[in-house]
């Protein structure tokens, strides 16, 4: 049926422990990436879903760190998988596949890149680390990767700083450094928030040629569901570091099951759930980073709520119908 | 007939880009750049453009946070007399600040740190002298429960608040003294989505209880979609085209419009269909393009768009500014007009 | 029954603890911030002390600084000791008398410690008459020994003068210039900057190229001029207030540039805008605005001034442009342990260096910890 997948995450949770007490972040979170397929994470501020990918990129810094789980990250077909969990963020293993064949790009194009270094000097260092190829077939690789993402006249903008780029066209640098080893997999940590619609649209329809090249996997992390829609297979919708829900886009968007995706999708403009008039609201609002909930997280919120086991026991992430996988006692 | 609570004409706000020495401009940011419009009471305007389109600017210009480098804004509060704040000094506007107050983007940034929640809501009833003290904390305890708060939060800092609670502390404190227009500058774009629906669902009951008016200026569309009743879209400096919600999403004149509701993503999946992409970015409003702004991306540039700078041409009660429109060439098929001029 | 008490106690303490947070005012969650910057906490503490000696030490100092013991002339310190005194009861702080011979060699005249004999240093005992503030006569010090002996903690100079005394009493003037220069200089620096930043247009702009102007001329060239400018006849006082303007009139130039940047950023805040869009008066906005909110601000750039200041005054009577004795200034003290032969014979003489660096670090970390506290939202 479908092929290995690419990238797994296994029961990953990321804590930090700060002065005031532990943030779990990332509570036991599990999924499963193919190559090919667009997976997006979806959920509001503090929900986890940066996290996550920065446990895979061994991104996450002191005082956090991975508690349990694998992350299990297969670089070829046939190859044995890794588990990046298990390597040390600043190990050599982790630092040969980072940036080669697990790429990421960040919202802030502008801080992501180096101010003080020519951009071709920036596609050069990545071609070096992750290549044997010498300096001129790097040069001819940076500057085929800046027309690839559409920069015109690429060899002159090799030599240039990024401030002399706009913001899409930094992000557009960014995607061209982030592609330019081949990445099995990339991750797009909200690629186009910040930036003009109509640079959003050329920056996604960008990212999906290029993955459509090069045939990776894209896990999309972002706010924003009407990105989602537009360029998601499967959605993953995340509420306080562990996913709710995971469905194929159009069958999360036309029938969700968990009572937070169903009330996030009727408080969105614009979604086939959503009211005309007064939109529908989730009550109450997302407990604070330090505070624990009993039982399941949403239970506070939810309008199904079953006294006496929603805030007593903590639910099972699981498949219900073949197609959607869910983490609420109503399917159990 | 009443005149329009607020009518904006040929507005033009400049900034110095360059400045000499001794502080005299040589180069010019041209922001605002002769935007007109009609708000009538009881209505929202919404105000869509890109970065650096000038929509706030226009919103901030409109309460004369910035002052206008020509044109005039005239503002009507009582339907009688009516007021060209425009041309006005800081004293005489004054008085007539009580009827127009402003909702911010970011609500960790437009809420002074040092000061209680009670002080921040009253503070627009103390400095034009409303009350006495216990009569303004009665008062300040009724806004922010109408704001969705709780009365006990009066004593709190702001800090002890999420985003969305913030931004009901400025909606309380906007309402205090019963304005008529409010200007929001991107009011929900800092915010999560839940928290958006309720923060929108707020401003719409308080719109109908109060018969507020809104210039909403938001690059959200979809925002926009929701709660505006009039929408204008800018470009870089310009009102490209105004008209009623219906007029503008359901059919669009100007290319500039066209091309932003086609790259726009909708929250369906099942709509999903080939993004109209427009190509290029914003230009630099400190080196604008000649003749029509948009000219170097539009797709349907003929060459005297280079030359001509279009004027606002009024069409079944909306106005829309391309040469497609002007003296009276075809109204919907601007492409086959776009032939027959070839 | 009891667990379950606690674990009804406990969400109420916790509770609480949140709604104090959530009414705590900003200057508490930054005195809260500060309290966790452990060394400037300590920094505070040990500024606190210097200033509480040196500005008392009329009371603190055994000696009058100026009074020449001939006996005892280059003597090395009297190491403080706590032990059994003879005739005492409980141990107590004693120093052992110095003995003054005739190197057999040299001839050089040397001191060595009297280890038979243990003087106590007596507590709040009477001395020498001074005024308390300047009003009260009182003959009250902190420490003395009985008549007869001598305790000079920090050895003597070259005519035989205390240096413990003397650190305290040149403490109490660098101490005094670099806070009093600072204020002056505060005071230049933020009416200047608060009117180049509020009003902006063309005031800002002559005070701002008043200020680059000011800042190009090299200070050195400057405070000779000036220094040379003060007349001979001048009594110490005269010249000590002369010396603060000088100080404040070159160091205004970079906190009104900071004043007014912070202004400048301020007054753009959402929430200034906010108020004047409520109604407010340009008084209100800048004074229940503008400067609550960046007065903390300016706390931690005065006190990162201050070392400048002391450093500055230290330097410049070092070099014999500031002050000249009879006043006592660390710098003064240092310009008398310059020779080569004071840094091998008589290391004690070198005492205040350590002084003005222990300060200069107190301030600086003192400073950075209120810097960091100034803004508690950032993390």
């Amino acid at each position: 049926m479908q092929k290995d997948p690419i990238l797994e995450f296994d029961n990953v949770a990321v804590e930090y422990q700060l002065d005031e007490g532990v943030v779990r972040a990332v509570n036991g979170v599990s999924y499963k990436v193919f190559p090919d397929e667009t997976l997006a994470i979806v959920g509001e501020s503090g929900c986890g879903k940066s996290q996550s990918s920065y446990a895979a990129m061994g991104l996450i810094q002191p005082p956090g760190r991975i508690t349990r789980g694998h992350i299990w990250f297969r670089e070829a077909d046939g190859k044995p998988r890794i588990d990046l969990a298990g390597l040390d963020r600043n190990s050599k293993e982790i630092r040969s596949i980072r940036g080669g064949k697990l790429a990421m790009i960040f919202q802030e194009p502008m801080t992501a890149l180096s101010p003080v270094h020519r951009i071709g000097r920036q596609l050069d260092e990545v071609l070096k680390l992750h290549t044997d190829m010498g300096k001129p077939q790097r040069i001819d690789r940076g500057c085929e990767m800046l027309r690839r993402v559409g920069i015109p006249d690429a060899r002159k903008r090799y030599d240039q700083f990024s401030f002399e780029f706009s913001g899409g066209m930094r992000q557009r640098i960014m995607i061209a450094i982030a592609l330019a080893c081949n990445p099995r997999v990339l991750i797009a940590d909200e690629p186009t928030t910040g930036l003009d619609v109509t640079i959003q649209s050329q920056i996604l329809e960008l990212m999906k040629t290029l993955q459509a090249e090069h045939h990776m996997a894209v896990v999309l992390i972002t706010h924003d569901l009407a990105v989602v829609a537009e360029t998601a297979d499967r959605v993953a919708v995340m509420y306080l570091g562990r996913i709710v829900e995971m469905a194929d886009v159009k069958t999360l968007f036309a029938a969700p099951k968990h009572p937070y995706t169903i009330a996030l999708m009727k408080s969105v403009i614009g979604s086939p759930l959503a009211a005309d008039g007064r939109l529908q609201t989730i009550r109450g609002s997302v407990p604070g980073p330090l505070e624990r909930v009993p039982g399941c997280d949403f239970h506070p919120r939810c309008d199904a709520c079953i006294p006496g086991l929603c805030d007593k026991q903590e639910p099972v992430f699981k498949d219900i119908d073949g197609k959607t996988q869910v983490s609420c006692h109503l399917f159990c | 007939m009443k005149p329009p609570l607020l009518s904006v004409k040929n507005l033009r706000v400049w900034f110095p880009k360059d400045v000499s020495f001794f502080g005299k401009p040589l180069t010019w940011v041209k922001a605002v750049d002769d935007v007109c419009f009609d708000l009538h009471e009881g209505e929202t305007l919404g105000l869509v453009g890109e970065s650096g389109s000038g929509k706030s600017t226009t919103g901030l210009a409109i309460l004369r946070s910035h002052r206008p480098r020509d044109g005039s804004v005239l503002f009507c509060p009582d339907g009688q007399r009516v007021h060209d704040l425009s041309k006005m000094e800081h004293r005489e506007l004054q008085p007539l600040r009580r009827h127009m107050q402003m909702i911010f983007q970011d609500p960790f940034a437009s809420l002074n740190p040092r000061m209680t929640v009670l002080q921040l809501v009253s503070e627009p009833l103390k400095v034009n002298h409303v009350g006495n003290a216990e009569q303004r904390k009665q008062r300040v305890r009724e806004l922010i429960v109408e704001a969705g708060l709780k009365a006990e939060f009066l004593n709190r800092y702001p800090h002890a608040f999420s985003g969305g609670q913030r931004q009901r502390i400025v909606i309380a404190r906007a309402l205090a003294l019963q304005p008529k227009l409010i200007v929001c500058d991107e009011p929900v774009s800092a915010l999560d989505v839940s928290v958006q629906a309720q923060i929108l669902n707020l401003m719409m009951s308080l719109k109908e209880k109060y018969g507020l008016s809104y210039v909403f200026v938001a690059h959200d569309l979809e925002v926009v979609r929701h709660i505006a009743d009039r929408v204008a879209v800018m470009y870089a400096g310009r009102l490209v085209e105004d008209g009623t919600k219906a007029q503008v999403f359901g059919n669009p004149l100007h290319p500039y419009t066209r091309a932003l509701l086609a790259s726009s993503p909708k929250p369906n999946p099942s709509h999903r269909a080939k993004r109209g992409i427009l190509h290029g970015e914003v230009p630099d409003p400190s080196n604008l393009p000649s003749g029509c702004v948009f000219h170097p991306r539009c797709p349907e540039a003929r060459p005297e768009c280079s030359h001509i700078v279009p004027a606002q041409t009024r069409i079944d009660g909306r106005n829309v500014r391309c040469l497609l429109y002007e003296s009276g060439r075809t109204l919907t098929d601007p492409a086959g007009a776009d032939k027959a001029a070839s | 029954m009891n667990a379950a008490k606690t674990t009804a106690v406990a969400p109420v303490s916790a509770d609480e603890a949140k709604l104090a947070y959530y009414e705590a005012s900003q200057w508490s969650l930054m005195r809260r911030r500060f309290c966790k910057h452990k060394v400037a906490v300590w920094a505070i503490y040990i500024l606190v002390a210097l200033y509480v000696v040196c500005m008392n030490c009329d009371f603190f100092s055994a000696y009058d600084p100026n009074e020449f013991h001939e006996r005892w002339v280059d003597m090395p310190p009297q190491i403080l000791h706590f032990g059994k005194v003879e005739g005492y009861r409980w141990p107590r702080f004693y120093v052992h008398p110095s003995i003054r011979v005739r190197h057999p060699v040299t001839l050089d005249e040397c001191y060595y410690a009297d280890t038979s004999r243990r003087v106590p240093l007596e507590f709040f005992v009477q001395g020498r008459p001074w005024r308390f503030l300047g009003l009260i006569d009182t003959q009250l010090h902190f420490f003395g020994v009985p008549d007869g002996e001598s305790c000079f903690l920090l050895g003597t100079g070259r005519l035989g003068q205390d240096m413990f005394s003397r650190l305290l009493y040149g403490g109490r003037i660098s101490l005094l210039v670099g806070f009093t220069a600072v204020f002056l200089s505060f005071f230049l620096g933020i009416s200047l900057g608060g009117i180049s930043g509020f009003f902006g247009g063309k005031v800002d702009i002559v005070i701002q190229r008043v200020a680059e102007v000011l800042m190009t001329i090299p200070h050195i060239p400057i405070w000779l001029t000036m220094a040379a400018a003060i007349p001979k006849g001048w009594t110490s006082l005269q010249t000590y207030f002369v010396m603060t303007l000088i100080l404040a009139c070159m160091g205004w130039t970079g906190l009104c540039r900071t004043v007014r940047g912070k202004l400048l950023s301020l007054r753009e805040e959402d929430y200034a805008r906010a108020a004047v869009l409520a109604g407010a008066s340009q008084k209100r906005v800048i004074f229940v605005h503008l400067i609550p909110n960046f007065l903390s601000h300016i706390i931690a750039t005065l006190t990162l001034a201050i070392p400048g200041m002391i450093l500055s005054e230290t330097s410049l009577s070092y070099l014999g442009l500031g002050l000249r004795p009879p006043i006592v200034s660390w710098g003064v003290l240092l310009k008398e342990a310059h020779n080569g032969q004071a840094v091998l014979n008589q290391p004690w003489l070198l005492v205040p260096a350590l002084a003005v660096i222990l300060t200069v670090l107190a301030f600086n970390f003192a400073g950075e910890g209120l810097r960091d506290a100034a803004d508690p939202y950032s993390t």
